[in-house]
């Protein structure tokens, strides 16, 4: 086994692996630039200030909170995906994400507001989605769903079907298989997959910037999402206080990522 | 009671088996010949394209897996995150607690069970004893059985017990095989060549 794998054809340094690093560059050289202006050229105090982790602490458990509702509702989905083709179910899943975020956040308003009976409703229940952390987390889910349901898909469609089918043959539901044999042998991949759609949420900003600038109630009240407290800072101060807060919110990120990460490692050694 | 009559054309070769019997059945053949599929399509995994299939007289042809009451068990058939008592229990038809833990006691002996743990980390041959014993648990009309007996070093006498076992349960037992030599356990041995089955005895 461990002859196999140091003799594993990796191909070298050839060209394609040289468009990979330059490709990859790309992509980590504006990080690089935030974290090295961030923590070392401006460092501006404020960037460190209790506004910023307070606003850091409200994008990280509001978008703990929305992947773990995306877990909880479109695992289902995700799993018919993986099954049954269907056109109208995949276009549907990809609208979220194919649609300019501030678009979704005036859609969450009016289905909220009172002008809507959906929304009076909501209102009679004591929910209100404007500058709320219930209309936070309404929209990060939202937002955040389509990347959920893509890596769970893709979970499911790599999945050993025999061990439905004989659940199938016992004579247990689609549901019932879901839930009782699916789920529990595919957990660890499930929550790599809900850890994705977390950090999508974290990157958040168009649709709560509509929808939910700043918190008015509740435990985070007065505080804005991280994103937005950026964008915020950069208009009023200059990109020094928003350099050095994004160079922050980019480290928390990069924590989130590097768990994933590990998640996804350790699945793939423990199938080799 | 098992009756198929039916055609399936897949990857270009044509699939019509014809079986019609009860108790223990054997299919035989070389790889590629139709066994497997004829046994998916028993259990209601691969709808043929015509004829028909019957289980205790009763029609199936268009009937979902979940309600034909025909278990389909290979060597990836188990739950691997479930230990192997929770395994047995999950699926049993005995409402009656009492005779649920004597039928369980039972499967344990004819089966060879005499291990614990979760089911992804047991060897092939353990794997294959509890999903045959977990189904004969479930009390179905018909257990089919795709190459997964060759997995076991006492396969004779696992085959013995469990063609008593469900001749006694009234299940019937469909098994398919590349050993010639499995046939001579079976009360009806059909050859499958070229996707077609006859029946031998």
């Amino acid at each position: 086994m461990m002859f196999m794998k140091r003799s594993r054809f990796r191909g070298g340094t050839d060209a394609l692996s040289i468009i990979s690093y330059v490709t990859i560059a790309l992509l980590i050289i504006p990080i690089l630039f935030i974290l090295y202006f961030g923590f070392v050229v401006y460092r501006n105090a404020l960037g460190f200030s209790g506004t910023v982790f307070e606003s850091i602490e409200l994008t990280v458990i509001s978008s703990a909170i929305s992947a773990f509702i995306v877990f909880a509702v479109f695992t289902p989905l995700a799993f018919n995906l993986a099954r049954k083709q269907s056109n109208f179910m995949e276009t549907a899943s990809d609208i979220p994400a194919s649609i300019p975020h501030p678009i979704v956040g005036i859609a969450f308003l009016i289905i909220g507001s009172p002008i809507t009976p959906f929304g009076r409703f909501l209102s009679s229940i004591g929910i209100n989605f404007f500058d709320s952390l219930q209309g936070l987390i309404v929209a990060l889910s939202f937002i955040s769903a389509p990347v959920y349901i893509r890596s769970a898909q893709s979970v499911f469609s790599s999945m050993n079907r025999y061990h439905e089918m004989f659940g199938y043959s016992l004579g247990l539901s689609r549901l019932r298989i879901l839930y009782s044999v699916v789920v529990p042998a595919t957990i660890k991949d499930l929550a790599s997959a809900t850890l994705t759609s977390m950090s999508r949420a974290m990157s958040e900003f168009g649709s709560i910037a509509i929808l939910a600038y700043y918190i008015l109630s509740g435990p985070f009240k007065g505080v804005e999402p991280a994103s937005v407290l950026i964008y915020q800072y950069y208009g009023y101060y200059g990109p020094d206080v928003a350099v050095t807060a994004a160079a922050l919110m980019i480290i928390v990120s990069m924590a989130i990522l590097g768990i994933t990460r590990l998640l996804k490692s350790g699945i793939i050694r423990r199938r080799q | 009671m098992i009756e198929i009559n039916a055609s399936k054309v897949l990857g270009g070769s044509t699939i019509s088996p014809s079986i019609s019997d009860a108790g223990t059945i054997c299919i035989y053949g070389k790889n590629g010949s139709g066994k497997t599929t004829t046994l998916l399509m028993i259990c209601g995994f691969i709808m043929p394209d015509s004829g028909h299939i019957t289980i205790n007289n009763s029609d199936v042809t268009f009937l979902q897996p979940q309600k034909r009451s025909a278990v389909f068990i290979n060597q990836d058939s188990y739950f691997p995150n479930m230990i192997v008592d929770d395994h047995l229990i999950h699926f049993t038809s005995g409402k009656n607690s009492k005779v649920r833990d004597v039928n369980i006691d039972e499967i344990r002996n004819i089966m060879g069970i005499n291990f614990g743990g979760k089911l992804k980390y047991l060897s092939m041959g353990q794997k294959i004893r509890v999903s045959i014993g977990t189904a004969l648990l479930a009390g179905p009309h018909v257990i089919a059985i795709d190459e997964a007996l060759s997995n076991l070093d006492d396969k004779n006498d696992v085959l013995s017990n469990l063609k008593d076992y469900a001749g006694r349960s009234g299940i019937d037992l469909i098994f398919v095989t590349q050993d010639k030599k499995d046939s001579e356990i079976s009360d009806h041995t059909y050859r499958m060549d070229k996707g077609v089955s006859r029946r031998l005895f």
